[in-house]
């Protein structure tokens, strides 16, 4: 039995390890020009190198870190809220993330260090916001749900009345607010590329403390965790990892709810497999969404969160209606 | 005379901003099954968690082997007492990773488990019994045996001293016997295993000691003869319990 499961394991992160290959291959062929793999290799065509450097590479490594980073921030936010329907998404780390890039924006900085550090701290509010308030009123996983949309819709309030105030500075634009890949550049990836590559890697090493956690307050204490640095600390990981992917992505929804969810079916809760398939799984279906939302209508292309929406919102439906409340046990 | 593992001196703190538990003294001693028993709101859980320094203490010391817990890290304190709270959250993983978190304190970061943690798994599902539900997902199993995978994680933890706070809530009772019978066999061990219970004549019949609480004080403590014989339990339950001869000894029961 163990030897099957650890089978079942091994098999489904190669699969996904050579679907992120395969998506991340598609991606930088396909679009209005359709660029041959081989050519990548020989260099033979100038502007298709050109494309192929400044369009395609950005775009595709922006769609494999937004997906990793928002999958991963998903499953941690899950397991530190022991809620399957949270999400960055639905409880408003999005949007705050997306605060803090309108009001960088709207301060003169469009790109950097400086969006990518605003979009962590707004991510980071409103994170902290919904799990302290979830902590203190020990509100039940609904509620959290519940408090989680009326912040979202609160700060993507906020969003919209900056941009209402300063028109000029051209964020939050219907593009930002469903999310695609299409203005990407290097300087707007590289700074949240280093940090969802140094998040994902502390999260990993922190697998065994997010399983603890899951089991509650009490019992997590019990076996020695340090229950609110450790929150925090899972909390900063999933700011850092929404708000990153956020700063160059913006306000993709579902694949932080649904990746996780479908990885749980494969491998399980447990941690140390689930948070690198999420990683990867995530990596490939945002990957995926966005070939398709670039090759669906070619040669015009749709934002990439509306394919991912077309997707993600049937699931959600599903999931909430197999939803049967928590599992607590006394 | 068994060794005193855990100790609480004139200890007091508060739950939900009002006074639970008021100047509480005792003493739980290794080899025996400690029950702590009292009317509901008595500061029963409190104590425990108190003990464990979930909720902050007060006024008071505790000692731990001798040395007071004061300073000591979330997983020192976890290496010396293990405890299950009452309310779980059942968590999405399988029986053995469960039981193997219970080694979490005896690593340091980024904790990789060692052979020597393999084995205490290994011992602890094999002493509750529940080694052939390994692979299964906790999830998946009866609240009995959920029971039983969060005492052999506290059992995993290797400590001196166990706090469970109403382990036989929601079992029936053949599953609580078996938890009391194996309370028991870990007291046998030398370990101090401590029990809230709401069944008195279940604490009377298995715990060698008793601390009763009331009112977030504690009203009685000693032998389970001598707190049975002294009368309080009446009082404090506002309830008739009685001893009657057996087969297998001597039974309670309330009326």
């Amino acid at each position: 039995m163990k030897i099957h499961k650890k089978k079942t394991y091994a098999l489904v992160i190669s699969i996904t390890a050579a679907g992120c290959v395969f998506a991340a291959l598609l991606s930088v062929c396909v679009g209005a020009v359709r660029i041959s793999p081989l050519e990548l290799f020989t260099g033979a065509d100038p502007v298709h190198w050109r494309i192929f450097r400044y369009a395609r590479l950005p775009r595709t490594a922006a769609c494999l870190l937004a997906g990793a980073g928002l999958s991963t921030s998903g499953a941690i936010i899950q397991g530190v809220l022991a809620n399957r329907l949270a999400s960055p998404g639905i409880i408003g780390v999005n949007a705050g993330a997306g605060v803090g890039v309108t009001l960088c924006c709207a301060f003169g900085a469009v790109s950097g260090w400086a969006v990518s550090g605003s979009a962590f701290l707004g991510a980071l509010v409103s994170v902290l916001a919904v799990a302290l308030a979830a902590q203190k009123t020990y509100a039940s996983r609904s509620a959290v749900i519940l408090g989680g949309v009326a912040v979202n819709s609160f700060l993507t309030a906020v969003s919209v009345g900056i941009i209402t105030l300063y028109p000029e500075i051209g964020v939050y634009t219907a593009d930002f607010r469903t999310g695609g890949f299409s203005g990407v550049t290097d300087s707007k990836l590289i700074p949240a590329a280093v940090m969802i590559i140094i998040a994902l890697l502390l999260a990993f090493t922190l697998s065994s403390e997010l399983d603890i956690l899951s089991m509650g307050e009490d019992t997590a204490q019990g076996l020695g965790l340090s229950v609110k640095k450790t929150r925090t600390l899972f909390l900063a990981l999933a700011a850092l990892l929404a708000g990153a992917s956020v700063s160059f992505s913006g306000l993709l929804g579902f694949v932080g709810l649904i990746v996780p969810n479908m990885v749980k079916k494969l491998v399980g809760g447990e941690s140390r497999k689930l948070l690198p398939v999420c990683s990867l799984g995530g990596a490939m279906f945002v990957t995926l969404c966005d070939c398709a939302a670039r090759s669906l209508f070619s040669p015009y292309e749709i934002p990439t969160g509306i394919v991912m929406s077309a997707v993600g919102a049937p699931f959600f439906i599903f999931l909430l209606f197999r939803s049967k409340g928590g599992h607590s046990r006394g | 005379m068994d060794k005193i593992l855990l100790s609480a001196k004139n200890v007091s703190s508060c739950y939900s901003g009002r006074e639970a538990l008021h100047n509480v003294s005792a003493e739980l001693k290794g080899g025996r099954i400690t029950a702590i028993i009292g009317p509901n709101g008595s500061g029963k859980s409190t104590f425990l968690k108190t003990l464990i320094g979930i909720v902050p203490k007060k006024e008071g010391e505790i000692f731990s082997e001798g040395r007071n817990t004061d300073g000591m890290s979330a997983p020192e304190i976890a290496r010396r007492i293990a405890y299950l709270p009452q309310m779980k959250s059942v968590p999405d993983l399988t029986v053995r990773t469960m039981v193997l978190h219970g080694r979490f304190s005896h690593l340091s970061y980024p904790r990789r488990y060692r052979k020597e943690d393999m084995e205490a798994v290994e011992r602890a599902m094999e002493t509750v019994g529940i080694s052939e539900y390994a692979e299964k997902n906790v999830s998946s199993l009866s609240g009995g045996t959920v029971q039983l995978v969060f005492l052999a994680m506290a059992l995993a933890q290797n400590s001196s001293v166990i706090l469970m706070d109403e382990p036989t809530s929601f079992l029936d009772i053949s599953h609580q016997l078996n938890l009391m019978k194996l309370c028991g066999s870990l007291a046998a061990e030398g370990k101090a295993v401590t029990a809230v219970l709401h069944d008195i004549p279940l604490a009377l019949k298995y715990a060698d000691d008793i601390i009763v609480l009331s009112g977030g004080k504690a009203v009685a403590s000693g032998t389970a003869s001598q707190v049975y014989k002294s009368g309080i339990l009446n009082a404090v339950f506002n309830a008739e319990i009685k001893e009657a001869a057996s087969e297998s000894g001597i039974i309670y029961y309330c009326q």
